[in-house]
């Protein structure tokens, strides 16, 4: 290459190319073991006609159509040595039913398992061991119906009234895989006495504690605690931005604060009314006080002592509603209903908006507390403070910036807990409902199952930070982990290889930023990782290098090219310089900021 | 004899020849044998030997009933592990076998807005509910938003 005037230093803040981390990857191979008789599921032979890509010409070889499809979109992502191996069986379930799975035998303590003494489904187990942990049983069981309401299309144009086969499998082969908590919903019981991988990573934002570190009690009625409830992992939580609609606005719940005397302050879960106007989004404050009759059953007395304040109510013998709209006419801003059974949750209010036959309506806002914070609020009365302040999240479905859990409060039809927020934007896959508008890139899925222990390859989205990138590729013994340290002692700061998708482990100088002279025109060529959410990169320039300025997109250089290396998380970037000076020194600057 | 009295009579024979009629199907031989007699015919068509003869009046002990598609679902949901044993192997790896539990089941229910959508249930009381209120025979379209 010929000389060209112009340098390119090495900044102290770093300047080289990518070596790609390309290990020698083995994308998983799906097998699907036929349990079905003759003539019924897969063997099916009743005609049917091609639809939608599927060129099954029987329901039965449709049915292997699809298996075998789902098979490949999951086997592209997820890397396993060690096949994976689908027991399947279709059988009459009616219309209505539609597919389902589960992991064959949880593992824990095997060869290479990330964390001791928990639970982990049989194929991440093998996937992490490299070996087939119990062979010749199988590690997923799908039971299908087969007189389900399908289409076998591997498109997504469901016609109404079926449900589609591809997606439904999608959803339901993910739990096998490992999207799904086994501690018992009813009791709050860990697993045969041990938490398995996917409950380690739910987080109570409200308790500020992991599944794994909260009592039995405490999980059941964590397990209704929406928006609270969320996903704790680094990747799915650094992936995040890419995927969900941003609405910086939104609020999705009220945090409760009692200032108590003292003061003591305590936090309080709430349930809002199902009738009557919600809290304001800008929040809302005041002093509570207690109604004389105390369950607001008959005309309030102490009309004076609620005007302007927030009302405390006991439940019990009389609607809601009615006690509400008794305060309301006594001039309260807000009620505070106490539950009156000694529960860890409160319930959700309902009304008829009929008192004493009347039609009345609500016109303040109305929420539940639990007896226990009841008895707190009360014993410190007067002089409580209440501040409903709002939840905001700055993505539709997630909680401070962590994907929420399916937590409803009561009954809801659905499995909590083991589903995405029913409120995330876009629809995600593993959501509750099943919608036809699924992206078969698998969306948090994948970051879901990278939290988990699996190595998931093409992520077609930014999804690590410089702290989740260390847990990848250092061992617990490494020490020179640091940002500005270089274990492999080649010059290249560990930033720096995280950045350019380098090997900080590997002592290579083979991709150097290069600098190109053309036709009279010079070009700097980097590779840099798609991967990274938390960094980005400034060109700064110098004529002395005494000091350097920032250098000017479209004045003192163009973004030649992008272009993406498939397979290879990466990006080949090309810069062209304008309008060189004789000297020019050019900075590559790497910064602390969000992707651009 | 007048006429009411004629009508009357013919009432009682007509209904003593049907009464006959009824005794005389309890005494003779029960559909079980015609079906039988027609099974023996199927069979002889097919060259296979017939069974000829009387049936014998014996009472059929009822079979015992066989689980349903649905017993074995609820089987398949269900989270109980009391039974579940845990195996510790040479080189400390523990492991339990789910013995065909806990499935994550996908149905067609109906939706808070009373449309039918695709939901998965990890519960069987749950999804038999959620069945209940889903009209089988009427083929909806299924809510593709929320």
């Amino acid at each position: 290459m010929k000389p060209h005037p112009f340098a390119m230093i090495v900044n102290i803040n770093r300047l080289l190319i990518a070596a790609l981390l390309m290990a020698d990857l083995c994308a998983a191979e799906f097998i699907f073991i036929n349990n079905d008789g003759p003539g019924e599921g897969l063997n099916d032979t009743t005609p049917a006609a091609p639809v939608g890509g599927n060129l099954g010409t029987t329901l039965g070889a449709q049915r292997l159509a699809i298996l075998n499809y789902v098979g490949e979109i999951w086997g592209s992502f997820l890397v396993s040595d060690v096949p994976i191996v689908v027991n399947v069986g279709f059988d009459a379930l009616g219309s209505n039913v539609l597919a389902g799975a589960a992991a064959v035998s949880e593992q824990a303590d095997f060869p290479n398992a990330p964390e001791s003494n928990t639970w982990y489904p049989i194929a991440l187990a093998n996937a992490l061991a490299g070996v087939d942990l119990e062979p010749g049983v199988g590690d997923i069981n799908i039971t299908a119906s087969s007189n389900g309401a399908f289409y076998y299309g591997l498109d997504s144009a469901s016609p109404g009234g079926m449900a589609n086969f591809v997606d439904v499998l999608l959803h339901e082969v993910g739990h096998g895989l490992g999207f799904a908590s086994f501690i018992n919903g009813q009791t709050g019981n860990l697993f045969i006495g041990k938490v398995d991988i996917f409950s380690t990573f739910i987080l109570d934002r409200q308790y500020e504690s992991s599944w794994a570190n909260l009592t039995s009690a405490e999980r059941v009625a964590s397990a209704l605690n929406d928006p609270y409830l969320v996903w704790d992992g680094a990747f799915t939580t650094a992936g995040l931005p890419q995927v969900l609609t941003a609405q910086p606005s939104s609020v999705i719940g009220f945090q409760l604060t009692a200032t108590l005397s003292g003061p003591v302050t305590q936090f309080m879960p709430i349930a809002e009314a199902a009738f009557g106007p919600s809290i304001p989004n800008s929040g809302l404050t005041g002093e509570l006080a207690i109604t004389s009759p105390a369950a607001a059953c008959a005309a309030i007395t102490n009309s004076a002592d609620l005007a302007g304040k927030i009302a405390f109510i006991r439940r019990g013998d009389c609607n809601f509603d009615d006690k509400v709209y008794r305060a309301q006419l006594a001039g309260a801003t807000a009620v505070v209903i106490a539950n009156n059974v000694d529960t860890n949750v409160v319930i959700i209010a309902g009304g008829d908006s009929n008192v004493d036959e009347i039609p009345v309506t609500i016109s303040i806002p109305t929420v539940m507390v639990s007896e226990e914070d009841g008895d707190l609020l009360l014993a410190a009365s007067p002089g409580v403070q209440l501040s409903f302040a709002p939840i905001v999240s700055e993505y539709i479905g997630a909680y401070a910036n962590q994907l929420r859990l399916y937590a409803p409060f009561g009954f809801e039809s659905g499995s909590s807990v083991s589903h995405w927020t029913t409120d995330a934007s876009p629809n995600l896959l593993m959501e509750p409902i099943i919608n036809p508008s699924l992206d078969r890139q698998l969306d948090m899925t994948l970051t879901q199952m990278k939290d988990i222990g699996w190595t998931v390859i093409d992520i077609p989205y930014p999804h690590l930070t410089y702290e989740s990138w260390q847990s990848l590729v250092f061992e617990p013994t490494d020490t020179l982990i640091g940002p500005d340290n270089d274990l492999d002692f080649d010059g290249v700061s560990n930033l720096e290889e995280y950045f350019f998708g380098n090997n900080p482990k590997l002592s290579d100088a083979v991709n150097l930023p290069v600098f190109q002279f053309t036709s009279g025109q010079g070009d700097l060529v980097f590779t840099r990782s798609k991967l990274t959410t938390d960094l980005s990169y400034v060109m700064d320039k110098s004529t002395t290098l005494d000091s350097f300025e920032p250098a000017v997109e479209g004045v003192d250089y163009q973004i030649l090219s992008t272009v993406d290396l498939s397979g290879e998380d990466a990006e080949k970037i090309t810069l062209r310089l304008l309008t060189p000076p004789p000297t020019l020194f050019l900075r590559l600057r790497i910064t602390a900021s969000p992707i651009g | 004899m007048n006429k009411a009295c004629s009508l009357i009579l013919g009432v009682m024979i007509l209904a003593l020849i049907i009464g006959l009629g009824g005794f005389l199907r309890r005494i003779a031989p029960s559909t079980a044998v015609r079906s039988s007699e027609s099974n023996d015919a199927v069979k002889a068509a097919a060259g296979m030997p017939a069974r000829f003869g009387s049936i014998p009046l014996i009472a059929h002990a009822k079979a015992p009933a066989q689980p349903t598609a649905l017993d074995t679902l609820a089987a398949q949901m269900s989270r109980e592990t009391d039974d579940l044993k845990v195996v510790t192997h040479p080189d400390g790896r523990r492991s339990v076998h789910l013995a065909g539990r806990f499935i994550h089941m996908s149905a067609i229910a109906t939706g808070a807005d009373g449309n039918p959508e695709v939901q998965c249930f990890s519960d069987y009381q749950e999804l038999s509910t959620s069945l209940q209120g889903t009209a089988s025979d009427e083929a909806s379209p299924i809510r593709h938003d929320r």
